[in-house]
């Protein structure tokens, strides 16, 4: 494949990808503005129950990671559980819900699917880990 | 025959985005009856990032020239294809930590290497890797401290070839992908 064929082809795939990605981002910019709006509201002070609840958040929220650090710090600052605050930052960065569409129609249906959930129970196993090795070492 | 054997390709081709914009149209008007202010953000907020990834988009047709025309075959047999082993595990880990960017990226130079033979193994571990992010481990360290970040950084290391051994295991064809027909 010359650098003239090449270019076309990537002229064609990035045309019929420009759309999904439009449609993915409103999705996305949509739910991460109602899920920040009940942040706050969303953890009980239940030590299991948060962690799932943080692990759902962080699912449907889209961003940089930074920002789900600088979200988990303020959910620390508040009283939350680390184990919850690290299923958020986990799931933020591991697990896209609204990024599906785009993921599936890239590589495939039932990897983007697997994955996800995969993810998402690999988020809450990190976080526990995580609590577990740190109470260890302290 | 030909044009009549395309022409229904390329009707279930637009259906499939058709539903997906009727979906977020739908999805829209709905939150704008129902929260107005919220639809109004999130519309303005779109058209921002939009503004913003736009530079992004001519990255991304860069990585799929140069992908297309370097991510022969036969390469990404070698080194991440079923003879590749431990050399496909350790490129899969490290440029998952290296390579920076949205997952979007990605995609496209993911899809594209799939269809050269990439293994689902090394895709995964690759995705799963991208996780640690060497620019944002100091921020992390600055509001969880080194101990944690250290622990949690292991962790995904480590989980990444979880991801891929089982995401392997659970073999999804490569054929998968001609259903989409994107990009062939």
């Amino acid at each position: 494949m010359n650098l003239k064929q090449s270019a076309i082809k990537a002229g064609e795939n990035l045309q019929k990808m420009i759309p999904i990605l439009i449609g993915v981002l409103l999705l996305a910019t949509l739910v991460n503005n109602l899920a920040q709006q009940y942040y706050n509201k969303l953890f009980t002070g239940d030590y299991l129950k948060d962690t799932f609840i943080g692990a759902i958040a962080g699912s449907l929220s889209f961003g940089m990671a930074l920002t789900s650090y600088v979200i988990g710090g303020e959910f620390s600052h508040n009283g939350v559980s680390l184990l919850a605050v690290t299923a958020f930052i986990m799931t933020w960065t591991t697990v896209g819900i609204a990024m599906l569409p785009l993921e599936a129609k890239m590589l495939g249906t039932k990897f983007a699917i697997w994955r996800n959930i995969l993810n998402f129970i690999f988020a809450i196993i990190i976080s526990i880990l995580t609590v577990l090795i740190l109470k260890m070492i302290s | 025959m030909t044009k009549n054997k395309e022409t229904p390709t390329t009707t279930k081709k637009w259906k499939g985005i058709h539903i997906f914009w009727s979906v977020v149209t739908v999805v829209y008007i709905i939150v704008f009856l129902v929260a107005k202010p919220l639809a109004i953000k999130s519309l303005q907020e779109t058209g921002i990032t939009l503004l913003k990834i736009l530079p992004i988009f001519v990255l991304i047709f860069v990585i799929m020239v140069l992908s297309n025309l370097f991510l022969t075959p036969e390469l990404v047999k070698k080194h991440f294809g079923k003879e590749a082993g431990l050399k496909g595990w350790i490129y899969a880990l490290l440029f998952g930590i290296l390579v920076a960017g949205p997952p979007y990226v990605l995609y496209p130079m993911l899809k594209n290497m799939r269809k050269h033979g990439l293994e689902t193994k090394y895709m995964a571990t690759f995705l799963y890797n991208r996780n640690v992010k060497i620019p944002l481990l100091p921020a992390m360290i600055y509001y969880f401290g080194w101990q944690y970040t250290a622990v949690m950084t292991i962790l995904v290391i480590i989980f990444s070839v979880f991801n891929g051994l089982i995401l392997n295991v659970i073999n999804i064809p490569k054929t998968e992908l001609t259903k989409h027909n994107i990009g062939t």
